[in-house]
This record gives C-alpha cells, structure tokens and sequence, in this order.
C-alpha cells in the first residue's frame, strides 16, 4: 500500500528452481567460494505495488535456501562453514523481502535498491541490498543482488583451526541470482 | 632444579613463538598442506583443547630437558653437533614410530606427517642449542 493509499492490487513471483546463492569469502590461507545451485523450493512472493513511488511492499516474502546444499567445493570447509551455519538446526537461510523498487518501472542494468532481512543461524538482520535487472522477458525476470556480511552480524564465531593460526576471516560476499515469473 | 626451569621455559617460550612463525610460514609457502588442516580429523579451535596446543612446547622442552641431562655425556663436539644429534635420536626414537602409528591409522596425506617429522626434529634442535648454551 503507497503512503498516499495508492496502490495496484496484489501481484506474485515464483521464484524459479535454477536461482542461485553464492558466497564469497577468504581464509588466512585462500580464497573460497560456496554456491547453492540446488535450488528446491518453490516460493512465492506476493506484493502490492506503490504506484505513487514505483516500489512493492511484500507480504508473502520469504525465499528459502538449504544451507545443506552449500557446496564450497572444498570438502573440509564445506563442511566447516556448514557446522557453523548451524545447518541441523536452522536448516534454511532465509531472505525476506521487505520492499523493493519495481523492476518492472526501469531498464535491463539499471540498479535498483531493496530492504531485505537476512535470517541465518536464526538471527535477522534488516538490510539494504541493491540488485541489478539483468534480463526482462515476458513474464520472466532475473535479478541480481549482493551484499557484504560479516559473521559476527549473525552472532556466528567463523571457523578456525590450531588453536586459531589457521581461520577463516570474518567478512563474506553474498550474491543471489534470482529468477523470478511473474503469476498474477 | 633452578636451571631445569630455567632451561625448560627458556626453550618453551623459544618453540612456542617459533610454532606460530613455523604456521605462519607454512600458510605463505605451503598452502596446500596448510589447507589440509581443515579436515575435520582436527578440532575446531575455540574447544576446551586450545590451551593444550599452546602448552605443547613447554611439555618438549621439558621432556628433552629431562633427556639432556640424563644423557648429555654422551655427545660430542660443539652446540650446533650435539643439539642436531639430540634433535636425531628424538626424530627416530620419538617421532618416527609414533608418525608410522598415525599414518597407517589416520587418513592424513604423507606430506603432512613428513612436515611434522621435520618439525619436530627443528623443534628438538632448537632446544638442544638452548640447553647446550645454558647447561653444556
């Protein structure tokens, strides 16, 4: 609903199965990169468009990711970064949307900025992360977003080996691709 | 027994800042062994054990500290000979058939525990120049 109680009605996306979450950190040793390419569930995002200031204001918000299907494509920190995303019991890594610009209301590579919440570990952190539309077809849309993150926002301690000598450093790049069709 | 401590934590202190340049060094030129301490065979540091990796030093030392004394007789020559041999007999008598143990029951790679065989003995050599200099 727009401030000045101008809006369109309810609208819904369907995430589709081949969006993507990457993310991107470093150790004192090396570089590292981690994607989820399985993307399994079926979410539906439903909102009401401002039309006044051309942003939508989610209510059926939550794209859910299975942070058992992170794959940083090295065994042992795969395995590292799952145990300490508390993958057992927080399964999912959850983005929920809270409102973005309409990406309907600008041009393929224009940005466009977003509030989202980030739920990992069970913490929430509200931020602003800003995606690009990478491609318009139809019904059919891909967005892309990143944001920098630091572990200890999620109360998350990163890991690390030998009494500390070895570790992984505390900053991490998230970057979702999101494919979305529109329904309604 | 004043020069047993004194000797003791002189060459723990000595190995304990050389174990953190030694990581260090292996981080910069031997990444890849350095990456194999990811493996969860190794704990994750942050548990109860930390402090044990930090005391390992002091408890070489004073165990070679033990060995130097009771048999220091036995070595000839200068510092820099009697400390590469007390580093020798401690690498085949100590290490090498622990190492074996380990190997054949723990799925780690060769090359990690060539590079604590190696390890160890420059540790044993670096506090045998110590307890050379300080007790000969």
């Amino acid at each position: 609903m727009g401030e000045d109680g101008s809006s369109t009605g309810l609208q819904t996306w369907i995430v589709e199965k081949n969006s993507t979450l990457l993310i991107e950190g470093s150790s004192n040793i090396n570089q590292f990169a981690c994607d989820v390419r399985k993307y399994l569930h079926c979410d539906t995002l439903t909102f009401a468009t401002d039309a006044k200031v051309k942003r939508l204001h989610f209510q059926c918000r939550t794209v859910h990711i299975d942070v058992s299907e992170i794959d940083c494509h090295h065994k042992f920190i795969t395995a590292d970064l799952r145990r300490t995303l508390r993958h057992q019991q927080y399964p999912f890594m959850k983005i929920h949307f809270v409102s973005l610009d309409d990406p309907f209301a600008i041009r393929v590579g224009q940005p466009l900025n977003g509030i989202v919440e980030i739920e990992l570990a069970g913490i929430i952190r509200r931020v602003e992360m800003s995606f690009i539309v990478k491609s318009q077809a139809g019904r059919l849309f891909h967005l892309s977003g990143s944001k920098n993150l630091v572990f200890s926002d999620f109360n998350l301690e990163p890991p690390k080996k030998l009494a500390g000598l070895i570790r992984i450093n505390e900053d991490l790049k998230v970057t979702v691709q999101l494919f979305f069709r529109k329904i309604g | 027994m004043k020069k047993v401590f004194v000797a003791g934590f002189t060459a723990g202190s000595v190995l304990l800042v050389l174990s953190w340049g030694v990581i260090f060094l292996m981080v910069k030129f031997f990444p890849g062994l350095a990456d194999q301490y990811w493996s969860d065979k190794f704990r994750q540091a942050g548990s109860s054990t930390d402090w044990m990796f930090y005391a390992h030093p002091f408890v070489l030392s004073f165990a070679l500290k033990w060995f130097w004394e009771r048999y220091k007789d036995i070595f000839k020559g200068s510092n820099i000979l009697k400390a590469f041999e007390i580093a020798l007999v401690y690498g085949i008598v100590a290490m090498v058939p622990v190492l074996w143990l380990t190997y054949s029951n723990i799925d780690i790679s060769l090359a990690m525990v060539l590079s604590w065989l190696v390890y160890g003995i420059f540790q044993a050599f670096i506090a045998g120049i110590i307890f050379s200099w300080l007790n000969p």
